[in-house]
């Protein structure tokens, strides 16, 4: 027969009361909830006599198979993978970019009426299509989603498809826009930003003589006058400021920037030179110091740093190192470091430059 | 004075790239066709008190450049630990060494970049002024409202006053008026700083 008892049982690495006595067996609430449903088989062993201590173990067995599963992270029900899977496949798996190995984040491509590619990722909730994906996209303006109410419920209705139809009708307030965009990216010398991203409506282009003009259009009206900053030497820009302050009734929302910019200003904007510099500069022969190939005194670069191997004239290195209080002289070799790694480089005294 | 030999050659060089390969946010340009006086322009940071404000610097080109760093000041005014009220700048790589850590590895364009650096990431173990340092590192929030402030009265491209005015030559009925005037300020904005003379500086001096 049974004996009665009572202690600690360890479940998942946590103690829980137990107790065994001839008119039941009891437990924590915790213990109780993570046995429910097996209470029968529980209840049958102990009516045949079944050892105390098979009866625990037994009890510890199923505790551990429900508080182990439920304290690892909640994955997904297998209808959202279903749900992604059948969602791409309704939308065709060209326009998808991207996808996290957990299927949660998905990156798709849409293009505009002018062919134009524009990404838009989802992050979709384990909970989806319960739940509202979150958007990333870059376009100028927010883009808000309005989503379809199902007809019996009135709950939206969250899908793919749904996001990529409005993201495809939010482009189109663009085109203008994009259009205006693509002309100076296209047909001037757009020196900032670099790689212009959708979202971006500011170009800095350049002007003659070393100036530049900073361009930002309104996404709301993209063709009237934008607002402009110009960058440079005063002496050049007066007049293209005064240009702009008695022209500007020329202007007409009709054409496009570029055009009615030109003509305000009265200039050609230049487009961009077919080598510019800064491009593949990776191979460098000019010196390090006076970014020059010739010195003054005709010769090239004839030292080069053993460490980065940046090159040097002679010349140059031998003014640097003799300005510094560090650098050490041995019979006619100066010993210091290299302005650029600081790593120890040494090259031969020159005599003084008498002229220039 | 003008420049001449390696420092006039390395200038020559160094404006072109300014120019054809900017840095983000930071532009350069001769006042005249001398390239010992530039006049530069920093953009505030995004996601610091300076941004959105528009900040002019100068900067002078000694004649054994690059072997010496070029003098470098804020004209327009600025609320910073590291920069005092005369537009100077506590930045290591501005001095010779031993004191400092200029090398001719440094350009233009690099010292730029390093001073918008700084604006972001304000140097509170080596402050120039004494009160801003102590503010930035005991009550940030203050720092930042006032630095905030101080950028929109000094440094907002809009909030300039002065020439050129355009109201003659458009009617008042053009569609284009309120754009104008917002793009009107900005023409001016970069000829309009406040004249500010460097001796009304403190006296301190950055320690290091």
């Amino acid at each position: 027969m049974l004996v009665g008892g009572s202690g600690y049982l360890r479940v998942a690495e946590e103690e829980m009361a137990v107790q065994l006595l001839p008119s039941g067996l009891y437990a924590s609430p915790r213990l109780c909830e993570a046995v429910r449903g097996h209470e029968p088989r529980l209840q049958h062993q102990l009516q045949h006599g079944a050892p105390a201590a098979a009866v625990l173990a037994d009890l510890r067995d199923i505790a551990e198979r429900r508080i182990g599963t439920s304290a690892r992270e909640a994955l997904p029900p297998a209808e959202f993978y279903e749900r992604v899977i059948a969602e791409l496949d309704g939308l065709g798996w060209s326009v998808l970019l991207s996808l996290s190995p957990a299927l949660d984040e998905v990156e798709l491509l849409q293009r505009d009426d002018a062919g134009r590619e524009h990404a838009i990722t989802m992050i979709l909730p384990s909970e989806y299509p319960r739940l509202e994906p979150r958007t990333r996209t870059a376009l100028p303006a927010p883009f808000e989603i309005s989503w379809p109410r199902a007809a019996t419920t009135g709950r939206p209705e969250y899908s793919l498809a749904a996001v990529m139809s409005q993201f495809k009708r939010e482009l189109q307030k663009h085109q203008l826009l994009w259009d205006i965009l693509d002309d100076f990216d296209a047909n001037t010398w757009v020196l900032e930003p670099l790689h212009p991203t959708r979202d971006c409506v500011m170009r800095r282009i350049a002007l003659s003589g070393n100036c530049s003009l900073q361009i930002s259009l309104h996404v709301g009206a993209p063709t009237s006058l934008p607002e402009l900053l110009f960058l440079g030497a005063d002496r050049i820009l007066r007049p293209l400021r005064e240009a702009l302050n008695s022209n500007l009734g020329v202007w007409s929302v009709q054409r496009g920037v570029r055009e009615n910019l030109q003509d305000v200003l009265q200039t050609q904007f230049p487009s961009r030179p077919q080598t510019a510099l800064g491009e593949g500069d990776a191979y460098t022969t000019e010196c390090a110091i006076c970014y020059n190939y010739r010195s003054l005194d005709d010769t090239v670069p004839e030292c080069a740093c053993d460490a980065c191997g940046k090159p040097y004239h002679g010349t140059c290195l031998n003014e640097w190192l003799r300005s510094l209080p560090t650098t050490q002289q041995s019979f006619n070799r100066l010993f210091g470091e290299c302005p650029y790694c600081s790593r120890p480089i040494a090259v031969e005294m020159f005599a003084d430059r008498i002229l220039g | 004075m003008p420049l001449s030999g390696v420092a006039l050659m390395r200038m020559k060089k160094e404006l072109e790239m300014v120019y054809q390969d900017p840095s983000p946010g930071v532009s350069a340009w001769m006042q005249e066709d001398d390239a010992s006086e530039l006049d530069a322009t920093i953009e505030g940071p995004e996601g610091t008190p300076y941004a959105r404000g528009l900040f002019k610097l100068r900067l002078s080109i000694p004649p054994r450049y690059p072997f010496e760093p070029p003098k470098i000041s804020f004209m327009t005014p600025i609320y910073h630990p590291n920069i005092d009220s005369a537009g100077r700048i506590c930045l290591d790589i501005l001095n010779l060494p031993p004191k400092g850590a200029w090398t001719p590895s440094l350009n233009i364009s690099t010292l730029l970049t390093s001073i918008r650096l700084l604006m972001s990431e304000p140097n509170a173990e080596d402050g120039l002024m004494a009160d801003i340092t102590h503010e930035y590192v005991h009550d940030p929030a203050a720092f930042e409202s006032k630095a905030r402030e101080h950028t929109q009265r000094h440094a907002a491209p809009s909030k300039s006053t002065g020439e050129p005015s355009c109201d003659s030559n458009v009617s008042r009925s053009s569609p284009l008026r309120d754009s104008l005037i917002t793009t009107t300020s900005k023409v001016s904005e970069l000829s309009s700083l406040d004249g500010r003379s460097p001796k009304d500086d403190g006296k301190r001096q950055c320690v290091r």
